[in-house]
């Protein structure tokens, strides 16, 4: 097996992406190519294309819902908003999130000492 | 100076160069084919194509506005391609559906001969690739076939014909590609029954949310729709196709076993004799065989081709076979015709001549009997008869056959007898001989060679029970009639010698013709009158009478009357005492 540490790393980046989407959603609707600025800021997203499928399967296993805005300058545009069962979901994985924060710290720190 | 497409993505109009936009419809459809076995990939790929309006759209203004090669570049790299697309839990799953379906399709198992693998042109081996056997197997079953069961020499060239030849080697993955059976083919056809229903429902969602959502998925609906009638079709096709190759076996089978069986069977001395007899000359026979041989050989032969171009879904047609097929086919029908016709034409006019003679008898009363055939045989030299078995020479009903006479064989038949009222004061006796020929002419010459004899004088007429057709003549249905003709007020006896050619003789008691026999008739005005009937029943020869005194059956004959049994059976004639009345 190759070691490639790109890899492990994007692994790693897809494994939070789910939390950032919805935690993004959480401040506000907004539409694909928002979350995609919003992720790039934070380098989170290297390819655009990662987001769509996921996206869609957020949608369909109802944690968003999603409505059509007209746009002024380009094609109609997919709002997504975080459902009840999405903010509840959301929650779960932040305090799962900030449990890992921490135990992976003090494993990381342990092994350092 | 480049040429510009003009494109739509996401409803905005986009003027694209030639190249870029050859690589952006291979980049979607490289998107597509990743998610086209995911349940929301329709979904997924207008979000991308929404995408990238939006990126395309900014590359463009006023002044620039073509996108070009470089714009396209750069929307690819932002999306990236669709293994970098991210492999979650959902997307792996569909990955490997996309792998499966793919190689579904393109291994789908076809039927090819094997030049690899062959002993003579590779068909054993293509059917046992096909079916998934030993090759062992499907050659021994053909050598035992082709050896004792005579059509399977046929189906063989045939399946060399219409079976092609795996020659790349993608007919060879196909060759040996996956097991197609019955098991299989519903099985694929459930797996696309499900998907047709899930796309349908996905569909019916789609409309609700999107106008362009619809149209994709539309389009997969009806194909997926044709898919599976297409599906239906073939197993239709092959449930045909079998069935075309029962039915062409079974012609086949009829065929080879009636004709081939019948001039190479224990009777063909008889069989070619008659062949000799009918067909002016040797070769109308042989042109008539072969012509039927192919106008039913040949149309069978089709089916058998049809019906397994069918089962194994053969495409590739031969049109060579099928003109020169089509061409023996028609030469083998005007051999048929031509030999028909030809014979047929032969038997068009009957020709009948007539002997008459009247003699002078002064006497009452004469007896008419049969010169009976176990005399004739002697009289005549008959050394052999040539006949399939013993019943049907015993009834020489209207019946012709073959007996060997000083070395050669001729033909022989039964006359037929009427007795009818005379004009004259006189008995007459009229002999009409009467044959078929080409015209009037050849049949009178053909039933003047009938010959035949009887006698006549004051005190009865004797009559042969049997007539010739001379060596030479071809059979032309030559009939014989005798003609009695007795004068009212006459009386004659019907000996039982006449059994054989008495032929439905009118008389006032509608008396059957047997039961005429060894009795004594007068003709009156009305006809022909029973003297000597007084007291005897007639239905001598019905099963069973009232009082079963007498009882014919299967297992003889058996008379009761006052005590006394008579009973004629296998073993001879019995006569018994009734034991409770006659104690011994």
């Amino acid at each position: 097996m190759n070691v490639n540490s790109e890899n492990t790393k994007a692994q790693m980046r897809k494994g939070v992406l789910e939390l950032c989407i919805l935690s993004i959603l959480s401040q506000g609707d907004a539409y694909p190519t928002e979350i995609i600025d919003k992720l790039k800021e934070t380098k989170l997203v290297v390819v655009e294309g990662t987001l769509y499928p996921l996206l869609t399967r957020l949608k369909n296993t109802g944690l968003l819902s999603y409505r059509w805005e007209e746009s002024t300058s380009g094609p109609p545009r997919k709002y997504y908003k975080l459902t009840e069962i999405g903010q509840q979901y959301l929650k779960e994985l932040q305090i799962s999130w900030n449990e890992l924060v921490v135990a992976v710290n003090k494993t990381i720190s342990n092994n350092q000492n | 100076m480049n040429k510009t497409v003009t494109i739509n993505i996401s409803g905005i109009i986009f003027h694209i160069e030639e190249d870029a936009y050859d690589k952006l419809s291979k980049y979607l459809n490289t998107i597509k084919g990743y998610f086209a076995s995911n349940e929301s990939g329709n979904e997924i790929i207008t979000d991308i194509e929404a995408r990238i309006a939006e990126l395309l759209q900014a590359k463009v203004n006023q002044v620039k506005q073509v996108v070009l090669m470089s714009d396209v570049n750069d929307v690819i790299a932002a999306l990236g391609s669709p293994e970098e697309f991210g492999i979650d839990e959902e997307n792996t799953s569909n990955k490997n559906n996309t792998e499966n379906n793919n190689a579904n399709e393109p291994i789908r198992k076809r039927i090819f001969r094997d030049p690899d693998e062959k002993a003579i042109g590779g068909v054993c081996s293509g059917l046992a690739h096909y079916f998934d056997v030993d090759v062992v197997w499907i050659r021994l079953a053909t050598f035992l076939l082709i050896f004792f069961g005579g059509i399977s020499l046929w189906v063989y060239i045939i399946l060399w014909i219409i079976i092609p030849e795996a020659k790349t080697t993608a007919d060879r993955l196909a060759m040996r590609g996956e097991k197609i059976n019955i098991d299989n083919i519903s099985k694929s056809f459930k797996e696309e029954m499900s998907g047709v229903k899930s796309r349908m429902e996905k569909y019916g969602n789609e409309v609700n949310e999107s106008f362009r959502n619809a149209n994709g998925s539309a389009r997969t609906g009806v194909d997926k729709l044709a898919y599976i009638i297409g599906r239906i079709f073939m197993v239709m096709a092959r449930l045909i196709g079998a069935f075309l190759i029962f039915i062409a076996v079974m012609v086949l089978f009829g065929l080879m076993a009636s004709l081939f069986g019948f001039s190479f069977s224990g009777n063909s001395a008889e069989y070619s004799d008659w062949i000799n007899i009918i067909f002016l000359e040797k070769s109308h026979y042989w042109f008539g065989f072969t012509g039927l041989l192919i106008t039913i050989g040949v149309p069978a032969f089709m089916l058998l081709y049809g019906g397994i171009k069918l089962l194994f879904k053969i495409k590739y047609s031969n049109r060579w076979l099928n003109i020169s097929a089509g061409i023996i086919w028609f030469l083998g029908f005007i051999m048929l015709v031509f030999a028909s016709v030809k014979t047929a034409s032969d038997f068009d006019e009957q020709g009948k001549m007539k002997e008459h003679m009247e003699f002078n008898s002064t006497s009452e009363f004469i007896t008419i009997s049969a010169n009976p055939s176990s005399v004739w045989f002697k009289q005549n030299n008959v050394e052999e008869l040539i006949e399939e078995d013993e019943d049907h020479r015993r009834r020489f009903d209207n019946h012709y056959f073959f007996a060997k006479v000083n070395n050669t064989k001729k033909l022989i038949g039964t006359p037929e007898l009427k007795i009818i009222t005379s004009a004259s004061e006189n008995f007459e006796v009229v002999i009409n001989r009467k044959a078929r020929g080409g015209n009037k002419r050849s049949a009178y010459e053909r039933a003047k060679e009938i010959s035949y004899s009887f006698k006549a004088d004051s005190s009865g007429i004797n009559l042969d029970e049997m007539f010739f057709i001379n060596e030479n003549e071809k059979f032309r249905v030559q009939e014989l009639e005798i003609i009695v003709k007795v004068p009212e007020g006459k009386t004659i006896f019907l000996d039982k010698s006449l059994h054989n050619i008495i032929y439905d003789v009118a008389n006032v008691t509608d008396t059957y013709d047997l039961d005429m026999l060894n009795r004594k008739w007068k003709m009156t005005s009305k006809g022909l009158e029973c003297i000597d009937c007084n007291g005897l029943e007639r239905n001598v020869h019905s099963v069973e009478n009232k009082e079963k005194h007498i009882i014919i059956d299967e297992e003889g004959v058996r008379i009761n009357k006052k005590g006394k049994k008579i009973i004629i059976n296998e073993d001879g004639v019995h006569v018994k005492e009734h034991k409770e009345n006659h104690e011994e």
